[in-house]
Protein backbone atom coordinates (compact mmCIF):
# COMPACT_ATOMS: atom_id res chain seq x y z
CA UNK A 1 0.00 0.00 0.00
CA UNK A 2 1.52 3.28 -1.04
CA UNK A 3 0.33 6.30 0.66
CA UNK A 4 0.96 10.42 -0.46
CA UNK A 5 2.00 12.67 1.47
CA UNK A 6 1.94 16.37 1.22
CA UNK A 7 4.06 19.31 3.14
CA UNK A 8 3.80 22.55 2.63
CA UNK A 9 6.72 24.89 3.20
CA UNK A 10 5.14 27.77 5.38
CA UNK A 11 6.64 30.41 7.71
CA UNK A 12 8.16 28.75 11.17
CA UNK A 13 5.54 29.28 14.04
CA UNK A 14 7.88 30.42 15.87
CA UNK A 15 8.63 33.49 13.69
CA UNK A 16 6.64 36.73 14.34
CA UNK A 17 4.75 37.64 11.13
CA UNK A 18 4.94 41.38 10.11
CA UNK A 19 2.98 42.94 7.11
CA UNK A 20 4.40 44.34 4.50
CA UNK A 21 3.90 48.47 4.31
CA UNK A 22 1.97 48.38 1.62
CA UNK A 23 -0.69 45.39 2.68
CA UNK A 24 -0.19 43.15 0.12
CA UNK A 25 0.82 40.75 2.12
CA UNK A 26 3.06 39.18 5.09
CA UNK A 27 7.39 39.35 5.00
CA UNK A 28 8.77 36.46 3.80
CA UNK A 29 12.39 37.56 3.02
CA UNK A 30 14.73 36.42 5.40
CA UNK A 31 12.40 34.65 7.32
CA UNK A 32 12.58 31.10 8.92
CA UNK A 33 10.85 28.77 7.15
CA UNK A 34 9.64 25.03 8.04
CA UNK A 35 7.43 21.99 7.19
CA UNK A 36 4.02 22.63 8.45
CA UNK A 37 3.09 21.80 11.75
CA UNK A 38 -0.08 19.75 10.29
CA UNK A 39 2.11 18.20 7.60
CA UNK A 40 4.43 17.34 9.91
CA UNK A 41 1.89 15.01 11.82
CA UNK A 42 0.57 13.83 8.33
CA UNK A 43 3.99 12.56 7.44
CA UNK A 44 4.57 10.83 11.20
CA UNK A 45 1.06 9.02 10.78
CA UNK A 46 2.11 7.87 7.08
CA UNK A 47 5.61 6.59 8.77
CA UNK A 48 4.09 4.94 11.85
CA UNK A 49 1.73 2.90 8.94
CA UNK A 50 4.72 2.40 7.58
CA UNK A 51 6.62 0.81 10.77
CA UNK A 52 3.29 -1.13 11.43
CA UNK A 53 3.99 -2.72 8.23
CA UNK A 54 0.61 -1.42 6.72
CA UNK A 55 2.52 1.07 4.42
CA UNK A 56 5.32 -0.20 1.98
CA UNK A 57 5.96 3.28 0.74
CA UNK A 58 5.50 6.56 1.64
CA UNK A 59 5.87 9.54 -1.04
CA UNK A 60 5.91 12.93 0.13
CA UNK A 61 5.11 15.58 -2.56
CA UNK A 62 5.45 19.88 -1.81
CA UNK A 63 4.18 22.24 -4.38
CA UNK A 64 6.13 25.87 -3.99
CA UNK A 65 9.16 27.48 -4.81
CA UNK A 66 12.89 25.84 -5.54
CA UNK A 67 13.77 26.49 -1.68
CA UNK A 68 11.10 23.71 -0.85
CA UNK A 69 13.70 21.19 -1.52
CA UNK A 70 15.09 21.95 2.02
CA UNK A 71 11.50 20.50 3.24
CA UNK A 72 11.14 17.75 0.86
CA UNK A 73 14.82 16.79 2.40
CA UNK A 74 13.61 16.72 6.02
CA UNK A 75 10.82 14.29 5.03
CA UNK A 76 12.52 12.38 3.71
CA UNK A 77 15.14 12.38 6.51
CA UNK A 78 12.16 11.75 8.97
CA UNK A 79 11.03 8.45 7.26
CA UNK A 80 9.75 9.32 3.39
CA UNK A 81 11.04 6.60 0.78
CA UNK A 82 11.07 8.87 -2.52
CA UNK A 83 9.53 12.86 -2.88
CA UNK A 84 8.00 14.70 -5.94
CA UNK A 85 8.63 18.56 -6.33
CA UNK A 86 6.01 20.58 -8.03
CA UNK A 87 8.66 23.51 -8.63
CA UNK A 88 6.62 27.16 -9.18
CA UNK A 89 8.43 30.72 -9.33
CA UNK A 90 9.51 32.77 -6.09
CA UNK A 91 6.40 35.20 -5.23
CA UNK A 92 3.67 32.96 -6.61
CA UNK A 93 0.55 32.02 -4.65
CA UNK A 94 -1.13 28.80 -5.57
CA UNK A 95 -5.23 28.45 -4.18
CA UNK A 96 -6.29 25.69 -2.49
CA UNK A 97 -8.27 24.64 -5.31
CA UNK A 98 -5.09 24.74 -7.85
CA UNK A 99 -3.23 22.86 -5.12
CA UNK A 100 -5.66 20.50 -5.15
CA UNK A 101 -5.83 19.60 -9.00
CA UNK A 102 -2.09 19.32 -8.55
CA UNK A 103 -2.50 16.72 -6.50
CA UNK A 104 -4.83 14.99 -8.43
CA UNK A 105 -2.18 15.20 -11.00
CA UNK A 106 0.47 13.31 -8.80
CA UNK A 107 -2.21 10.68 -7.44
CA UNK A 108 -3.67 10.15 -11.06
CA UNK A 109 0.44 8.97 -11.48
CA UNK A 110 1.08 7.18 -8.00
CA UNK A 111 -1.94 4.95 -7.57
CA UNK A 112 -1.75 5.69 -3.98
CA UNK A 113 -3.96 4.28 -1.16
CA UNK A 114 -4.02 6.83 0.67
CA UNK A 115 -3.47 10.82 0.47
CA UNK A 116 -2.81 12.46 4.38
CA UNK A 117 -2.36 15.79 4.47
CA UNK A 118 -1.97 18.07 7.23
CA UNK A 119 -5.67 19.74 8.22
CA UNK A 120 -4.58 22.87 7.09
CA UNK A 121 -1.68 24.47 6.46
CA UNK A 122 -0.23 27.65 8.99
CA UNK A 123 0.07 30.24 6.82
CA UNK A 124 -3.42 30.88 4.90
CA UNK A 125 -5.29 28.81 7.37
CA UNK A 126 -7.61 27.79 4.13
CA UNK A 127 -8.12 25.04 5.15
CA UNK A 128 -9.77 23.07 1.89
CA UNK A 129 -7.29 21.32 -0.11
CA UNK A 130 -7.89 18.09 1.55
CA UNK A 131 -11.85 18.42 1.00
CA UNK A 132 -11.71 19.57 -2.44
CA UNK A 133 -9.11 16.95 -3.74
CA UNK A 134 -11.18 14.33 -2.09
CA UNK A 135 -13.92 15.50 -4.70
CA UNK A 136 -11.79 16.27 -7.85
CA UNK A 137 -10.85 11.99 -7.10
CA UNK A 138 -14.05 11.27 -5.85
CA UNK A 139 -13.27 9.57 -3.04
CA UNK A 140 -14.25 9.25 -0.07
CA UNK A 141 -12.61 11.71 3.11
CA UNK A 142 -12.35 11.80 6.86
CA UNK A 143 -10.83 15.11 8.16
CA UNK A 144 -9.57 16.38 11.39
CA UNK A 145 -8.52 13.20 11.71
CA UNK A 146 -7.12 12.30 15.72
CA UNK A 147 -6.76 8.02 15.08
CA UNK A 148 -6.21 5.77 12.07
CA UNK A 149 -6.75 2.38 11.90
CA UNK A 150 -6.54 0.72 8.89
CA UNK A 151 -8.43 -3.14 8.48
CA UNK A 152 -6.35 -6.03 8.13
CA UNK A 153 -7.34 -6.13 4.03
CA UNK A 154 -6.34 -2.65 3.58
CA UNK A 155 -9.89 -1.92 1.45
CA UNK A 156 -11.20 0.46 4.90
CA UNK A 157 -10.34 2.65 7.52
CA UNK A 158 -11.21 3.61 10.81
CA UNK A 159 -10.63 7.15 11.50
CA UNK A 160 -11.74 9.08 14.92
CA UNK A 161 -12.31 12.48 13.99
CA UNK A 162 -12.61 15.66 15.94
CA UNK A 163 -15.63 17.30 15.60
CA UNK A 164 -17.23 20.25 18.30
CA UNK A 165 -17.84 18.86 21.48
CA UNK A 166 -16.41 15.05 20.96
CA UNK A 167 -15.10 12.74 18.93
CA UNK A 168 -16.83 10.93 15.51
CA UNK A 169 -15.78 7.54 14.33
CA UNK A 170 -15.39 6.97 10.19
CA UNK A 171 -15.37 3.30 8.40
CA UNK A 172 -14.06 4.57 5.00
CA UNK A 173 -13.50 2.86 1.38
CA UNK A 174 -9.90 3.07 0.86
CA UNK A 175 -8.42 4.85 -1.40
CA UNK A 176 -9.84 8.06 0.82
CA UNK A 177 -7.76 11.18 1.77
CA UNK A 178 -7.23 11.62 5.36
CA UNK A 179 -6.63 15.07 6.61
CA UNK A 180 -4.58 15.11 10.18
CA UNK A 181 -5.06 17.08 13.46
CA UNK A 182 -3.15 17.94 16.29
CA UNK A 183 -3.53 15.03 18.52
CA UNK A 184 -3.06 12.29 16.26
CA UNK A 185 0.73 11.28 17.37
CA UNK A 186 4.21 13.31 18.07
CA UNK A 187 6.30 14.04 15.32
CA UNK A 188 9.72 12.56 15.50
CA UNK A 189 13.21 14.33 14.69
CA UNK A 190 15.47 13.15 11.96
CA UNK A 191 18.76 12.12 13.65
CA UNK A 192 21.94 12.69 12.12
CA UNK A 193 22.37 8.99 9.76
CA UNK A 194 18.82 9.50 8.54
CA UNK A 195 19.65 13.08 7.60
CA UNK A 196 22.57 11.96 5.93
CA UNK A 197 20.61 9.40 4.50
CA UNK A 198 18.07 11.65 2.72
CA UNK A 199 20.65 13.34 0.43
CA UNK A 200 20.47 10.09 -1.13
CA UNK A 201 16.43 9.19 -1.47
CA UNK A 202 15.34 10.29 -5.27
CA UNK A 203 13.78 13.49 -5.42
CA UNK A 204 11.90 13.89 -8.75
CA UNK A 205 11.33 17.72 -10.05
CA UNK A 206 8.47 18.86 -12.23
CA UNK A 207 7.39 22.28 -12.91
CA UNK A 208 3.71 23.47 -12.08
CA UNK A 209 3.45 25.21 -15.57
CA UNK A 210 4.06 22.26 -17.33
CA UNK A 211 1.57 19.66 -15.94
CA UNK A 212 -0.85 20.89 -17.46
CA UNK A 213 -3.52 22.15 -14.89
CA UNK A 214 -5.25 25.54 -14.92
CA UNK A 215 -3.53 27.23 -11.57
CA UNK A 216 -4.85 30.52 -12.64
CA UNK A 217 -5.81 32.34 -9.13
CA UNK A 218 -9.38 33.07 -8.69
CA UNK A 219 -9.35 34.70 -5.93
CA UNK A 220 -7.81 38.73 -5.22
CA UNK A 221 -6.05 39.81 -1.98
CA UNK A 222 -7.30 43.18 -1.22
CA UNK A 223 -5.70 44.07 1.44
CA UNK A 224 -3.74 42.20 4.86
CA UNK A 225 -3.51 43.65 8.19
CA UNK A 226 -2.52 42.90 11.51
CA UNK A 227 -4.90 41.90 14.25
CA UNK A 228 -5.90 44.91 16.41
CA UNK A 229 -3.94 45.89 19.04
CA UNK A 230 -5.22 45.29 22.66
CA UNK A 231 -5.55 48.35 24.55
CA UNK A 232 -3.66 48.21 28.01
CA UNK A 233 -5.52 48.51 31.25
CA UNK A 234 -5.80 51.40 33.55
CA UNK A 235 -5.06 52.19 37.45
CA UNK A 236 -8.19 53.69 39.29
CA UNK A 237 -7.17 55.92 42.76
CA UNK A 238 -10.42 55.21 44.29
CA UNK A 239 -13.82 53.61 44.78
CA UNK A 240 -15.37 56.81 43.41
CA UNK A 241 -13.54 56.70 40.30
CA UNK A 242 -14.22 53.23 39.65
CA UNK A 243 -17.67 53.78 40.12
CA UNK A 244 -17.82 57.37 37.70
CA UNK A 245 -15.85 54.76 34.98
CA UNK A 246 -17.86 51.87 35.26
CA UNK A 247 -20.97 54.38 34.68
CA UNK A 248 -19.82 56.52 32.38
CA UNK A 249 -17.22 55.03 30.03
CA UNK A 250 -18.38 51.34 30.80
CA UNK A 251 -21.93 51.82 30.63
CA UNK A 252 -22.47 49.26 32.60
CA UNK A 253 -24.32 50.16 35.78
CA UNK B 1 40.51 6.68 23.30
CA UNK B 2 39.94 7.41 19.39
CA UNK B 3 37.38 5.22 18.79
CA UNK B 4 34.34 7.23 21.16
CA UNK B 5 35.45 10.30 19.04
CA UNK B 6 32.45 9.59 15.71
CA UNK B 7 30.46 9.25 18.43
CA UNK B 8 31.17 12.52 20.49
CA UNK B 9 30.89 14.46 16.63
CA UNK B 10 27.75 12.71 16.33
CA UNK B 11 26.33 14.18 19.51
CA UNK B 12 27.69 17.61 19.16
CA UNK B 13 26.05 17.87 15.51
CA UNK B 14 22.54 16.69 17.14
CA UNK B 15 22.67 19.07 20.04
CA UNK B 16 23.93 22.30 17.50
CA UNK B 17 20.74 21.46 15.24
CA UNK B 18 18.31 20.91 18.04
CA UNK B 19 19.88 24.33 19.77
CA UNK B 20 19.43 25.97 16.52
CA UNK B 21 15.39 24.91 17.09
CA UNK B 22 14.89 26.37 20.92
CA UNK B 23 12.35 28.91 20.58
CA UNK B 24 12.95 31.91 22.46
CA UNK B 25 16.60 32.10 21.85
CA UNK B 26 18.46 33.68 19.63
CA UNK B 27 20.02 30.26 17.74
CA UNK B 28 23.53 31.62 18.05
CA UNK B 29 23.54 32.01 21.66
CA UNK B 30 22.06 28.64 22.42
CA UNK B 31 24.95 26.91 19.78
CA UNK B 32 27.66 28.91 21.71
CA UNK B 33 26.11 26.75 25.17
CA UNK B 34 26.69 23.80 23.37
CA UNK B 35 29.98 24.47 22.26
CA UNK B 36 31.11 25.97 26.23
CA UNK B 37 29.63 22.39 27.09
CA UNK B 38 31.57 20.34 24.81
CA UNK B 39 35.30 22.57 25.08
CA UNK B 40 34.57 21.95 29.09
CA UNK B 41 34.91 18.12 28.71
CA UNK B 42 37.47 18.36 26.18
CA UNK B 43 40.71 17.28 28.28
CA UNK B 44 38.71 13.83 29.50
CA UNK B 45 41.02 10.98 28.72
CA UNK B 46 39.35 7.88 30.40
CA UNK B 47 37.13 5.65 28.67
CA UNK B 48 35.18 5.77 31.71
CA UNK B 49 34.75 9.38 31.57
CA UNK B 50 33.93 9.65 28.28
CA UNK B 51 31.04 7.64 28.23
CA UNK B 52 29.34 9.40 31.49
CA UNK B 53 29.61 13.02 29.55
CA UNK B 54 28.10 11.04 25.98
CA UNK B 55 25.05 9.73 28.36
CA UNK B 56 24.78 13.49 29.99
CA UNK B 57 25.12 14.44 26.49
CA UNK B 58 22.23 12.25 25.15
CA UNK B 59 19.96 13.18 28.33
CA UNK B 60 20.22 16.71 27.58
CA UNK B 61 19.42 16.21 23.93
CA UNK B 62 16.49 14.43 24.63
CA UNK B 63 15.29 17.43 26.87
CA UNK B 64 15.63 19.73 24.05
CA UNK B 65 13.77 18.25 21.77
CA UNK B 66 10.70 17.50 24.19
CA UNK B 67 10.99 21.14 25.06
CA UNK B 68 10.83 21.86 21.16
CA UNK B 69 7.99 19.64 20.33
CA UNK B 70 6.28 20.60 23.51
CA UNK B 71 6.57 24.42 22.87
CA UNK B 72 5.21 23.58 19.12
CA UNK B 73 2.27 21.59 20.62
CA UNK B 74 0.97 24.24 22.45
CA UNK B 75 1.34 26.75 20.68
CA UNK B 76 -0.65 25.27 17.56
CA UNK B 77 -3.16 24.31 20.41
CA UNK B 78 -3.48 27.90 21.78
CA UNK B 79 -4.24 28.86 18.01
CA UNK B 80 -6.67 25.96 16.92
CA UNK B 81 -8.04 24.72 19.72
CA UNK B 82 -11.28 27.31 20.97
CA UNK B 83 -11.99 24.96 23.81
CA UNK B 84 -9.68 25.49 26.31
CA UNK B 85 -10.16 22.23 28.61
CA UNK B 86 -10.15 19.75 25.94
Amino acid sequence: MRILVGVKRVIDYAVSIRVKPDFSGVVKDNVKMSMNPFDEIALEAGVKLKEAGVATEIVSVSIGPEKSVDILRTALAKGSDRAIHIQHDENVEVEPLAVAKLLKKVVEKEQPQMVLLGKQAIDDDACQTPQILSSLLKWQQATFASKIDVSEDKSTAEVTREVDGGLETLKIKLPAVVSCDLRLNEPRFANLKAIMAAKKKPLEVLKMGEMGVDTENRIKVLKVTEPQKRQGGGKVADVNELYDKLKNEAKLL
Amino acid sequence: MNHTRPAVIDLYKRLLFAASQIPGNPSHLSKEKVRIAFRKNSHLESHEQIKTALSRGEFVLKEIEALISLHKYRAMKDRYTDDKDF
